[in-house]
């Protein structure tokens, strides 16, 4: 199964109709997350905003993740080391209030967490490539929590303080 | 102790619950903006508060207003926050009631600190960010939510 999901803040239909193009050519079932879309896919299951627990059952049964440059969406792909494919948000088409979703997807892809891409046509062609075989890579693996000296120095500020 | 966690729905909640191994043995009382986060906390107390942006004022400060409220039913000796505009208000209202306040900008702003981040300089009493680069005389920089 491939999972679309578009976060919780606002729609995102450019990545949808982009999914829905592409469909027609894929056999593999194909689950969204998305809301307030503004056209009725005829290829696509749409779920709107799922609860956590669905959404991790989701994540956890999914083959692949295509997603917007959500942080959330990014660390539960990396917690269940399932590949994930980011097109970001751009401000030009009225996603997002400003490209900081751009500077996410470019630093993600460098530690090469995501798979990030810029236009749904290399959207399109990124996704036919691993259903042909030329895989996306898997994220490396993600605990449970943030990293040690972070939660230490949190943990020492407040030590200080309480004193 | 007690620590009052206060982050958006979405990635600044995930955020935050990676960071919650900072709080052991602490009371944490958490508070965002979607009701059904409650089941992802359930051993604790969780607050809803409505969600703002600063393209809405007047919500901005109904999410001021509740916060304010949670804090002086609640007392916490620490306000944290993850992010966004609602734990900006979390900020403001636990320094204004004299608690200590410490801001994590989230991991998604890579190039600059996110403008409630910005906001929160001059108000929380620790300030980090998530990437090196970011780093100056009053933003910190010590790991991130990540590996």
């Amino acid at each position: 199964m491939i999972l679309v999901t578009i976060g919780t803040q606002a729609p995102f239909n450019r990545l949808i109709r982009a999914m829905e193009d592409m469909a027609k050519d894929i056999e593999e079932e194909i689950i969204v997350q998305a809301f307030d879309l503004d056209f009725e896919p005829k290829h696509l299951k749409i779920l709107g905003n799922v609860p956590t627990d669905e959404f991790n059952s989701l994540v956890a049964n999914s083959n692949i993740i295509i997603s917007h440059a959500g942080m959330g969406n990014i660390i539960s792909a990396m917690q269940y080391l399932k590949p994930i494919v980011i097109l970001p948000r751009l401000s030009k088409f009225g996603e997002h209030r400003n490209d900081h979703q751009l500077a996410t997807a470019k630093k993600m892809a460098s530690l090469n967490y995501v798979t990030s891409v810029y236009s749904t046509d290399e959207l399109k062609l990124r996704v036919f490539r691993h259903l042909k075989g030329d895989l996306l890579p898997p994220p490396p693996f993600l605990g449970e929590f943030a990293s040690e000296a972070l939660i230490n120095s949190i943990q020492n500020f407040m030590m200080l303080k309480n004193k | 102790m007690k620590v009052l966690a206060i982050a958006s729905k979405g990635g600044h909640w995930v955020e935050m619950l990676r960071l919650t191994r900072a709080f052991n043995d602490m009371e944490i009382v958490y508070v965002s903006t979607n009701k059904n986060l409650a089941k992802t906390v359930i051993d604790n107390k969780f607050y809803v508060i409505p969600d703002s942006s600063r393209w809405n004022k007047s919500q901005m400060i109904r999410s001021f207003t509740n916060v304010f409220k949670i804090i002086r039913i609640e007392k916490p000796d620490f306000i944290i926050s993850t992010g966004a505009a609602p734990g900006l208000m979390g900020i403001l209202a636990g320094k204004l009631l004299g608690r200590t306040t410490i801001w994590i900008d989230s991991i998604a702003n890579v190039e600059k600190l996110s403008m409630s981040g910005r906001l929160a300089i001059p108000i929380a009493d620790k300030i980090y960010t998530q990437w090196p680069s970011l780093v100056d005389s009053k933003v910190e920089y010590a790991g991130n939510v990540l590996l």
